[in-house]
């Protein structure tokens, strides 16, 4: 008896799943009708055009290091997501920095911008507010298509476009992700008070 | 038919484990397809481009039109939620007096709230209109690559060659090679080839490497399109012949006394593959020191900093040698270094040099202030 319960919960279990995976499968198939088109003749030729598609990704898309002060004495607190460690200051260290990805099927040109710079974003006297670029997967910038210095640190660009940073953003799957790591220094004559910025992705097919 | 509280949990977990497998693994994504169309200039040419937004469900969008032929572009709507369809409606003039290459980006950034106390991102993807206005007569541009191989391997050229003129062109192709000192070594023909007006064609040739030291050369395409000597069009491309070697290309010199410190290693492959598991080996014999750094991936040719940590605390000379080892697909690139202390300031004599020289200057002012009472008294 035990075991015709066990038996028929989960032949329901397997229906269940089974209809929502026919359901999930009919949606997925109808979202790919504008990425693939497709024409069938009656001499049973079948002729498949994939589209050119450019899309980008933020996998981490905020970097938060809490609230916290400059520490007595020193003159500015320094917080990096690269070697994930706060310095002079009582934030909480972030080692994850933003994870950017070519999710689509083209190469393209890759530029970052910020909405506010060092003065306006932190304030005070002689702050900073640096990105630092990185491969995530070896060969997504390929050297010969790099831009800036990858893994040195420059201070951010309020200009849009910003900043080249790739010639050549690869799409292919094994290597299509970028780090981007921030810096930014707090000097402790900076007014006290929740600072936010948005860093903008600009990716334009090559 | 009652269940039992386990299979309840089990049909539970199941259902849990297929809404977390289906989630999509997306932040924050913008796409567009397709990524861009290339047409060839026509006068007055009215004409819809349609483009497909995709974002987050929630998400905003702003769309926007840049470039030098915006101002000859219309956009059907310039805000989307959740994405959607984009149409371009272009009107060409009836002349661009600037032949070449136009383009006419058409992009959309997500519109992101800033959050306080957050570095937040946005977005942005630009698709392209690519329009190519012809040049008067004959004219050719060039797409030329040169992939890197490793000795002994053949490199591939790839040619192509496109008629951006109003005249079809007959070209006589070649490629020569160069080497780091700007010495030519090799050429390859690459004979005739007829392109008609507002198409292209490719050419790929291939290279014996064989014989040919490893290093950098530069391969120069030199197309010849009609009988006069600017009828020609250069390309210009670098490429490696590569081979199993890490260089050690810098290091730290200067350290700090009794304190952990950060060694840092500059490598160079000279090799067309990704060499994984790369690390360094630092020994200081004299105060038997030893560290390894993590070991890193290098991309084919790449340049990348190895990070060691270290103790200074044990030694006790101003300069000390060490030996770095830099190992690598069973091989190793040794370098002999010479390291140096950072002269620390001795702030007992910066301070004395202070008080003394406070004191000269003191006396000074007092010897005068004294010197001119008694003359004073004199008078």
């Amino acid at each position: 008896m035990e075991t015709d319960k066990v038996l028929l919960t989960i032949a329901v279990v397997a229906v269940a799943v089974s209809v929502i995976g026919l359901v999930f499968t009919y949606n997925t198939i109808s979202g790919f009708k504008l990425w693939l088109t497709g024409l069938a003749t009656d001499t049973a030729t079948a002729n498949v055009t994939i589209t050119s598609s450019e899309a980008i990704n933020f996998t981490t898309d905020n970097i938060n290091w809490g609230s916290g002060t400059v520490n007595g004495g020193e003159t500015n607190a320094t917080l990096d997501t690269a070697s994930g460690t706060v310095t002079g200051g009582t934030w909480t260290a972030v080692s994850q920095g933003f994870i950017l990805e070519n999710i689509g099927n083209v190469n393209v040109t890759l530029d970052l911008a910020t909405d506010k710079d060092a003065s306006t974003f932190i304030g005070g006297t002689s702050p900073l507010y640096q990105f630092n670029v990185t491969n995530n997967e070896a060969g997504s910038c390929p050297s010969a298509n790099q831009s800036i210095t990858f893994g040195a640190y420059y201070d951010v660009n309020t200009t849009s476009p910003g900043t080249r940073v790739c010639d050549n953003f690869q799409f292919t799957d094994a290597s299509d992700t970028l780090r981007i790591d921030i810096k930014v220094v707090i000097p402790a004559d900076a007014i006290p008070e929740a600072k936010g910025s948005i860093m903008t992705a600009t990716a334009t097919a090559v | 038919m009652r269940v039992s509280r386990f299979w309840r949990a089990t049909i539970c977990f199941l259902f849990v484990l297929f809404a977390v497998l289906h989630t999509p693994l997306i932040e924050s994504y913008v796409g567009v397809a397709p990524a861009y169309y290339s047409i060839d200039f026509q006068p007055g040419l009215v004409k819809v481009f349609s483009f497909d937004f995709n974002t987050n469900q929630e998400s905003e969008l702003e769309v926007y039109l840049e470039g030098d032929l915006k101002e000859y572009a219309e956009l059907s709507t310039t805000h989307l939620k959740g994405g959607g369809r984009v149409n371009v409606l272009l009107k060409l003039p009836q002349n661009i007096e600037k032949p070449g290459l136009h383009k006419l980006f058409i992009g959309a950034k997500q519109l992101t709230k800033e959050e306080k106390g957050t570095i937040g991102v946005s977005a942005n993807v630009r698709a392209v209109i690519k329009v190519y206005v012809p040049y008067p007569g004959k004219y050719a541009e060039l797409d030329f690559s040169a992939k890197s191989a490793n000795a002994g391997e053949p490199i591939e050229f790839r040619l192509k060659i496109f008629s951006r003129g109003k005249e079809s062109i007959n070209t006589l192709s070649r490629i020569e090679i160069y080497d780091f000192e700007d010495k030519k070594v090799g050429e390859l023909n690459l004979g005739e080839t007829l392109v008609e007006a507002g198409s292209f064609k490719e050419i790929v040739k291939k290279w014996n490497t064989e014989g040919y030291s490893p290093g950098k050369y530069t391969a120069v395409a030199v197309v010849r399109y009609g009988s006069d000597d600017s009828q020609t069009a250069t390309a210009k491309r670098e490429f490696r012949i590569g081979e199993l070697y890490i260089d050690i290309v810098n290091y730290t010199k200067v350290l700090e006394r009794e304190k952990i410190n950060k060694f840092e290693i500059v490598v160079e492959s000279f090799w067309n593959g990704v060499i994984d598991n790369v690390f360094a080996n630092v020994t200081i014999p004299e105060y038997n020191i030893q560290f390894i750094t993590p070991s890193s991936t290098l991309e084919p040719f790449e340049k990348k900093t190895l990070k060691g940590y270290f103790d200074t605390t044990p030694i006790d000379k101003e300069q000390f040698k060490a030996k770095i080892e830099v190992h690598y697909k069973g091989k190793v690139t040794e370098k002999e270094a010479l390291l140096k202390f950072k002269r620390k300031i001795d702030y007992k004599i910066v301070v004395g040099a202070i008080i003394l020289a406070l004191s000269v200057l003191t006396s000074i002012i007092l010897i005068i202030i004294l010197y001119r009472r008694e003359h004073e008294k004199k008078r």
